[in-house]
């Protein structure tokens, strides 16, 4: 029996739901009403689905009176950042000037194999617009607000997914991640996020940033669920020209195989500068706990943060140049003006951007001959305070919203998979990135699962 | 000057000229933003120029840290095409 279902985990719910000992419409309804609870506190959903979400868990009360499978996720319910399409309603991505869009006629493939797999999907959720964003904030639907202190950024861009479940209002939440967009709210919301190779899971129907650079991946409080999420939403997808005709390669199943003979090195160099207290001890915690003592240098990162700086102003910016023209007055500030300075970059610094990359990738994946895992903070700092416009980096106040994500841009400008987890410090946690090579998500799970077994890592639960 | 110029001049001294209040020079990249945002079709509100400017300046030099690396002449990008 599950005496709480706010903290209760999606393995748990579904064996719940599996084993009758719940029904998925008892848990739904226990969702729904926790939204309505505490979303005036958090700001995560920016609409709930709740007929949707009713009749859903409904069919799959049937589905077993019935005797039929229900799937590894049955009556968990999930949120969805709101630039995945969900059937019947328009996909805003964070926008003013989306609501003007159609609604969208089907569900993004992430959804439908989700919703394949037994879970319930419950609503759409808060972000930055056009996931332009590092802090969580929105100028049209106001900041997502981070569990374990409101006034505090949840981070962005995919806000509302990291506030859902670190508030527990869902087991499950999905997000993007262009920049660092999972990992940066999983490190200030403290909780687990998985940013997978670029090209594993299909983007297909959810509203694009940086079509280079753009991955979609799940949130969770443990690994199990991580993992469950994960393996549901795997598979090609002919909808996503970029989605790898790879097979499903499943990763729940390999937890608990522990991390004898994985090769563990931390990030040094670039990824030692800037970092706050916290982000320091937070990576002397997962790197004692591992007994890392080998140090590797990441050539070129500073570099690749700039060239996926570059690549993101100008990409994002020829997406939006029509919006540009139209509509400049109903985009967010904050995000216009970059917009319209990325479309003004002279075209020969974006093509260098991208030959870099390919140089880039290749000194990493030699690196991944010599190492198994690297480590390296997620975001420099804890979560700043909403509407805090500077922090102080390597002794220099630098604008925030940009540089927040100084650690994750390297790491993803190349695709490479990434688990984030939450270190528990007080007063706020902080995430460390576990990184490995291409389509090595199963060993980070493993690493992530380690640390969490040891406790080093664990999403805290808010005083809500 | 003849010596009637002289007596005029003294008699009228031309009014003392004003010292100009100090001009900030326009930032170079003001005329790059004003004919990028013209040829793009783009309306720039006064009120978005320095934010605008300081995002431009900030990716810049983004860009001339990447440009600033070596690369071979046939370095290929990194989305390669296929036929």
């Amino acid at each position: 029996m599950i005496a709480e279902m706010g903290w209760a985990s999606a393995s748990e719910i579904a064996h719940a739901v599996a084993s009758g000992d719940r029904s998925a419409l008892a848990v739904t309804e226990a969702a729904l009403a926790r939204i309505k609870r505490l979303n005036p506190k958090l700001n995560a959903f920016t609409t709930v689905t709740v007929e949707r979400a009713l009749a859903r868990a409904a069919a799959i009360d049937r589905a077993r009176s019935q005797g039929r499978n229900l799937g590894p996720l049955a009556g968990v319910p999930f949120a969805v950042k709101n630039l995945f399409d969900v059937e019947g309603i328009p996909t805003v991505a964070g926008s003013r000037i989306n609501r003007d869009h159609p609604k969208a006629p089907r569900d993004a493939t992430l959804i439908e194999r989700l919703e394949g797999a037994g879970a319930v999907l419950v609503g759409a959720l808060n972000m930055g617009e056009y996931a332009y964003d590092f802090t969580g904030e929105n100028a049209h639907d106001g900041p997502s607000r981070n569990p374990h202190d409101p006034t505090r950024m949840t981070g962005g861009s995919s806000g509302g997914s990291g506030g859902a479940v670190a508030g527990g209002l869902v087991p499950i939440a999905l997000g993007s991640d262009t920049n660092g967009s999972i990992r940066v709210p999983s490190s200030f919301c403290g909780i687990f996020g998985l940013k997978p190779t670029y090209g594993r899971l299909s983007r297909a129907r959810s509203f694009p940033f940086v079509a280079s650079l753009d991955h979609l991946g799940p949130f969770a409080r443990n690994v199990k669920d991580l993992a469950l999420a994960y393996d549901a939403m795997q598979g090609h997808d002919a909808d996503d020209p970029v989605c790898a005709a790879r097979p499903v390669e499943h990763a729940a199943p390999e937890l608990g195989r522990g991390v004898d003979g994985v090769r563990i090195a931390v990030a040094g160099g670039y990824f030692r500068k800037g970092a706050f207290a916290e982000a320091i001890e937070a990576m002397e915690r997962v790197g004692n706990a591992l007994d890392v003592r080998r140090e590797v240098d990441i050539p070129g990162a500073e570099q690749a943060r700039s060239a996926a700086y570059v690549i993101t102003a100008t990409e994002g910016a020829a997406l939006h140049l029509p919006r540009l023209r139209s509509r400049a007055r109903d985009f967010d500030p904050a995000v216009r003006d970059r917009l319209i300075a990325g479309a003004l970059v002279p075209a020969a610094l974006v093509n260098q951007a991208q030959k870099f990359r390919r140089w880039y990738r290749e000194r990493v994946l030699e690196l991944f001959r010599e190492v198994d895992v690297i480590l390296a903070p997620a975001t420099p700092c804890a979560a700043p305070k909403i509407g805090q416009q500077t922090f102080t980096l390597d002794g220099v106040e630098t604008p925030l919203r940009p540089n927040i994500g100084i650690y994750t841009q390297p790491i993803s400008f190349i695709g490479l998979p990434v688990v984030t987890v939450p270190v528990p410090l007080k007063p706020l946690p902080i995430g460390v990135q576990i990184i490995t090579a291409p389509w090595r998500e199963d060993i980070a799970l493993a690493v992530a699962e380690v640390l969490e077994q040891a406790r080093v890592a664990l999403a805290p639960q808010p005083d809500l | 000057m003849t010596r009637r110029r002289k007596k005029q001049a003294a008699r009228n001294p031309a009014p003392k000229r004003r010292k100009a209040a100090p001009r900030a020079l326009p930032d170079p990249l003001d005329d790059f933003i004003t004919a990028g945002a013209r040829a793009l079709d783009l309306a720039i509100d006064k009120s978005w120029m320095t934010a605008v400017r300081e995002h431009l300046r900030v990716t810049l030099a983004h860009g001339a840290k990447v440009a600033s690396c070596p690369l071979p002449d046939d370095a290929e990008p990194a989305p390669v095409f296929k036929a």
